[in-house]
């Protein structure tokens, strides 16, 4: 760490992280199959950040923060791949690589999206909303809301999916017409 | 029929896909980039419906408490004052995490035995609890472990926090202990160490699978494999003992000793320097890196070149080297009359990398030498015969960041291993002979 600006240094790097969090997390991930392991890494990348943080120039701009902390969260997911080769549910270290190299990429694009997406909300009903949240939200599901409407699961499930066809489409409208 | 990426790929997200699913999704993303952009624009989709979910769930558990009715709730997706709890939240996270390190970091400090001083080339570090890493970094302090030198070009220096210093190079294996007594194991490859005097009756051990060399305080530097180890002491003096029959000797400044089941375990006076070295293939793959392929009546011996995939960068390096401290020799050096034949094969037309990794006579790393012989100027493929001048040799540009801790030239320094290597495909590249010789004046 530099020691002659503790205090400046660590100001620095919290403004940057907290500005660069969520597109940070988006970013790990893509490199990743749930919320969970996100969540995992997320927790260790903060300190790696800051730990390696005298080594990001101090000139560089938020872009170049998010880039710097993107390389270091390649490694922790794969550090953390390997923690879990066991586990069926995961790609292959030279897919993840490739996924990692062409996220960084489109790093501008993915926030776009995502700033979209909050528009695209809006146009669903409260129901439908709620049913395409449920399976991301704790304490909700697709079973509950099949319980409390009546209706059966598996109609849910397929409405589930055409309502992430619609708000992906939405988005790729939006983001045609140049809207972010 | 087989799902479309964007099923898998939400179906991957949801954790519903098979074991065979898992496989074609992988397959696909492997080899096609529109399913990649499909993969990834879904796992964005995917990102952001968690993110309001969580935000919408921060809502309802009161981090916030601004009544809002339904359609407020629906014209606003993402109210300033969630956004405003969403910051606190990670802010409040984010210094916990700092206040935790700093915490944490102090009682790790204790635990933490050695710093990186200083590293080049694809290693691995294995620590406490069978935690695997590659991303080592100089000034990282470490707790113990074992450090593997991948490749030819691997370069690793960690000083105790006595400031004793070690130095392993080429494709090396060090497992590394202080608990009050500095234990390390060499199992393979080569070692230089610079030892602060150590408290009186916990020397230094040093293991290696054919002796146990017990230091003091010293400078010396130890090639060992499964077979021998050889001892160079340039200062002090270092008790060495052959496991295989428990005799000691002790070796002073200067001398060199072989510890090997089938040699007299003489101490010797190291002899003065040589300039000119060969590879001897004939007498079998030691102290090689490559695929050795015995010769015959009329094939010449050769080294076929090993695939090594740089998991940071994601190249593929084919390479074959050898080491040039051979056990039973006197340190090999450069000067400026010195120059590398190199005899063997190339089957594709590619850049060709001749190379030598150096050292300074205490046992300094000394950077990486190498010409890059582009395909045209090797003309056509096949049988290679070249004779590279010490003076074509430019510092790897790798190491470019430790340029002005390297010397400029590769003249008189101690030469660790010569190594020739093909990048990106597999062209065929396989060594019959790497010498090091003097042109005539």
């Amino acid at each position: 760490m530099n020691q002659d600006q503790p205090d400046q240094q660590y100001e620095r790097f919290v403004s940057l992280f907290l500005s660069g969090e969520r597109t940070l997390r988006a970013y790990t991930r893509s490199l990743l199959s749930s919320r969970q392991e996100v969540d995992d890494v997320m927790q260790n990348l903060g300190l790696v950040c800051w730990r390696k943080f005298d080594q990001f120039d101090q000139k560089g701009s938020l872009d170049d923060f998010i880039r710097w902390c993107c390389v270091i969260s390649r490694f922790e997911v794969l550090r953390f791949r390997r923690s879990r080769a066991r586990d069926r549910l995961i790609l292959s270290e030279e897919v993840i690589d490739l996924i990692a190299v062409e996220a960084e990429d489109r790093l501008q694009r993915s926030e776009a999206e995502q700033k979209v997406l909050y528009n695209c909300l809006q146009k669903l009903d409260d129901a439908d909303r709620r049913l395409l949240l449920s399976v991301h939200t704790r304490g909700d599901s697709v079973s509950r809301i099949a319980a409390e409407s009546n209706k059966k699961p598996r109609w849910l499930y397929s409405k589930l999916n055409s309502l992430r066809d619609l708000v992906a489409d939405c988005v790729l409208a939006h983001l045609a017409q140049g809207e972010t | 029929m087989k799902r479309s990426i964007k099923s898998l790929s939400r179906a991957y997200q949801d954790q519903t896909l098979g074991d065979d699913e898992i496989k074609d999704l992988d397959q696909i993303l492997a080899t096609d980039s529109e399913a990649r952009e499909v993969f990834m624009r879904e796992t964005n989709l995917i990102a952001a419906l968690e993110d309001v979910a969580v935000d919408e769930s921060a809502k309802e558990i009161g981090f916030f408490d601004r009544p809002t009715d339904s359609h407020e709730k629906q014209r606003l997706s993402k109210p300033f004052w969630t956004k405003m709890a969403f910051g606190a939240m990670i802010a409040a996270s984010i210094v916990i995490l700092l206040v935790a390190t700093v915490f944490f970091s102090r009682q790790a400090e204790d635990r933490f035995i050695a710093t990186i001083v200083g590293l080049s080339g694809p290693l691995q570090w294995t620590g406490d609890g069978g935690q695997v890493r590659a991303d080592l970094d100089v000034g990282m302090k470490l707790s113990g472990g074992t450090i593997d030198g991948l490749t030819h070009d691997s370069w690793f220096a960690l000083v105790f926090r006595d400031g004793s210093k070690v130095v392993i190079s080429g494709n090396s294996m060090l497992a590394f202990s202080d608990a009050g007594q500095k234990k390390l194991h060499l199992k393979l490859g080569t070692l230089s160490a610079d030892v602060e005097p150590q408290p009186e009756g916990f020397p230094m051990l040093i293991h290696t699978p054919t002796a146990v060399v017990e230091v003091v305080g010293t400078s010396f530097e130890i090639d060992t494999d499964l077979e021998s180890t050889a001892l160079n002491v340039s200062k002090g003096k270092v008790q060495v003992m052959r496991l295989s029959d428990g005799n000691s000797v002790e070796v002073p400044s200067q001398h060199q000793v072989v510890a090997a089941a089938d040699q007299d375990l003489s101490v010797n006076h190291i002899p003065q320097v040589a300039y000119t070295w060969r590879s001897r293939l004939e007498q079998g793959p030691r102290r090689t890196y490559g695929k050795w392929i015995p010769g015959s009546n009329s094939v010449m011996p050769r080294l076929h070149c090993i695939a090594h995939t740089v998991k940071d960068t994601g190249l593929t390096i084919y390479a074959v080297s050898t080491q040039v401290t051979a056990a039973d020799a006197a340190a090999v050096m450069t000067n400026p009359r010195s120059r590398v034949h190199v005899q063997g094969r190339l089957d594709r037309e590619s850049d060709l990398f001749v190379g030598m990794t150096l050292r300074t006579r205490k046992g300094e790393f000394a950077g990486r030498f190498q010409v890059r012989l582009p395909a045209k100027q090797l003309g056509t493929i096949g049988d290679l015969d070249l004779i590279l001048p010490i003076n074509d040799f430019k510092l790897d540009p790798s190491l470019k960041s430790m340029k002005h801790q390297l010397p400029d030239l590769a003249h008189n320094l101690v030469v660790e291993s010569l190594w020739c290597h093909t990048l990106y495909q597999q062209a065929g590249l396989s060594i019959t002979s790497l010498e090091l010789s003097e042109r005539e004046e």
